[in-house]
This record gives structure tokens, sequence and C-alpha cells, in this order.
């Protein structure tokens, strides 16, 4: 079975559409730009996804 | 007004977690997760409700006695959203450890610890009013108390332990479903016992 970014791609949204909607909120209500740090985690965590999904890809392709 | 953001967020979310799980898993399971999630935040924030000292939901539009719409799907499909992220990364850099619960369970806490942040701080949750903390609450980064992201990382580790572990049973999807839809009652009563005793931990350590 070959691994898909698409395959994960639901939940990943999900998550996204936390971290958009709370820096959005955030920038255009709240007003205080520096409480956007707290979205960096999170963010670091669909990087690392990204990167992992990008890795098993080139592991299956290689063999 | 400023509720129905973080509303639709989880609605969207909920939406988009739950035809992930119809496409890609089994769907008695799939429905007793979000069932149980359901369970979990409707009774766990009443509960909350009746407690002094806790903080409460004062500006949503629509409840279930004191729970409101927000927390009848965001447990859930924050569970289900890091649990499905921590397989793939654990999948990818531990592989060894994919199939180990702990691992899974551990990871998808700490993700589910991150989401907790930018909902409680980037937007501000106690300005905006989808909660609010009471006074005597000790904020660490913003209005935030330490116990937000250890409540949150905690009911993950929690609900994830009981629906894996009862997935696992030698028996019928549909009897498991139904097993897990009661256990996430005995989740909810845990989680709070546990928050409670984080939360005099925390007290001991800092306040």
């Amino acid at each position: 079975m070959h691994m898909e970014i698409h395959e994960d791609i639901l939940p990943v949204l999900a998550i996204l559409g936390v971290i958009l909607s709370m820096t959005g909120v955030n920038l255009f209500i709240i007003g205080d730009p520096m409480r956007a740090l707290s979205a960096v985690p999170l963010s670091l965590v669909l990087v690392l996804w990204l990167v992992a999904v990008l890795k098993l890809r080139r592991s299956e392709s290689a063999s | 007004m400023l509720a129905e953001i973080v509303t639709a967020a989880v609605m969207i979310g909920s939406l988009l977690c739950f035809i992930h799980g119809w496409m890609h898993r089994e769907h008695w399971l799939t429905a007793a997760f979000f069932i149980g999630g359901f369970i979990f935040g409707v009774v766990r924030e009443n509960i909350v409700a009746l407690m002094p000292g806790m903080y409460s939901y004062p500006d949503h539009a629509f409840y279930i006695g004191a729970a409101p719409m927000v927390m009848w799907f965001g447990w859930s499909v924050s569970f289900y959203a890091s649990w499905v992220v921590g397989n793939r990364i654990l999948e990818a850099f531990a592989p060894k450890w994919k199939d180990n619960l702990w691992a899974i369970l551990l990871t998808a806490a700490v993700i589910t610890a991150f989401i907790s942040l930018p909902v409680e701080i980037a937007a501000g949750a106690p300005e905006t009013g989808w909660w609010v903390w009471p006074p005597e609450a000790i904020p660490v980064w913003y209005e935030m108390p330490p116990i937000v992201p250890f409540g949150w990382g905690g009911a993950s580790f929690l609900f994830l332990l009981f629906f894996l572990t009862i997935k696992k049973r030698d028996a019928e999807p549909r009897t498991n479903a139904l097993l897990f839809i009661a256990a996430s009652f005995l989740v909810t009563i845990l989680h709070l016992v546990y928050t409670f005793v984080i939360r005099s931990i925390i007290v001991l350590l800092i306040g």
C-alpha cells in the first residue's frame, strides 16, 4: 500500500483550521501578535507530519 | 458572538475527522469515538458547572445544560486529529514504537496539549468569552492557567487508552463500540479526578 499525502489530510486540515482561526482571532480581534507564538508548537507538529509523510514515501519508492 | 468562531472551527474539524474515520476505519467504532466524545464533553462540562472555583462558558448560543456546543464535539476532534497525526509521525520517525500503546497515547496527548495553546492563548479564550477562569486561577501565559495543557493532554490519553484497549478486544465491532460508549462515562469521571490531582499538585508547586 502506498503512503499518500492525502490519506491523513482531513485531520490535518482540522488542525490547520484551528491554527488559522485562532491566529485570525488573535490578529483581527485581540490585536496582540505575540499571542500567536502559542500556535508555534502545533504548527511544528504539522511540519513534522509533512516531513514524516515525505520520508515514508521516499522509503517506499526506494524499496 | 465571538464564540461562534471557535464553534465553527470545531464543527468543521469534527465533520472532516468523522468523514476520515468513516472512510478509513470501522464504521461502528468511528461512530462510537465521536459519540463517546460527545458524552465526555456534555457530561464533563455539566459536572464542572456544579463545582465551585472552576471555569464557566458565559457567551455561547447553544447549550445542553451547562455544556456549550463547542464542547459537544471539541474534545473528540482534538483526540482524533492528534491520534492520526501522531501515528504517522511515530511510523516515520520511531517505527519500532508505532504499535506500542503507550507511545501512541503519549504522542497523541502531547499533540492535544499543543492544540490547547492557540485556543487558549492566541485567541485569548477568556477575553473572547469562550470560557472564563475564576479569579483564583493562577495564569502562567497570558490568562492561561498551567492546568490547561495537562488537562487536554490527560483527556486525550485517557480517552484513547479506553478506545484503543476496547477496540482490540476479540469481539464484534458493534459490541466494542457499545462498550466504549458506556466506558466514556467512566473516562469522564477519571478525567475529573485526574484534573483535580494535577490542579492540587500545581497549587502545591506554584500556588
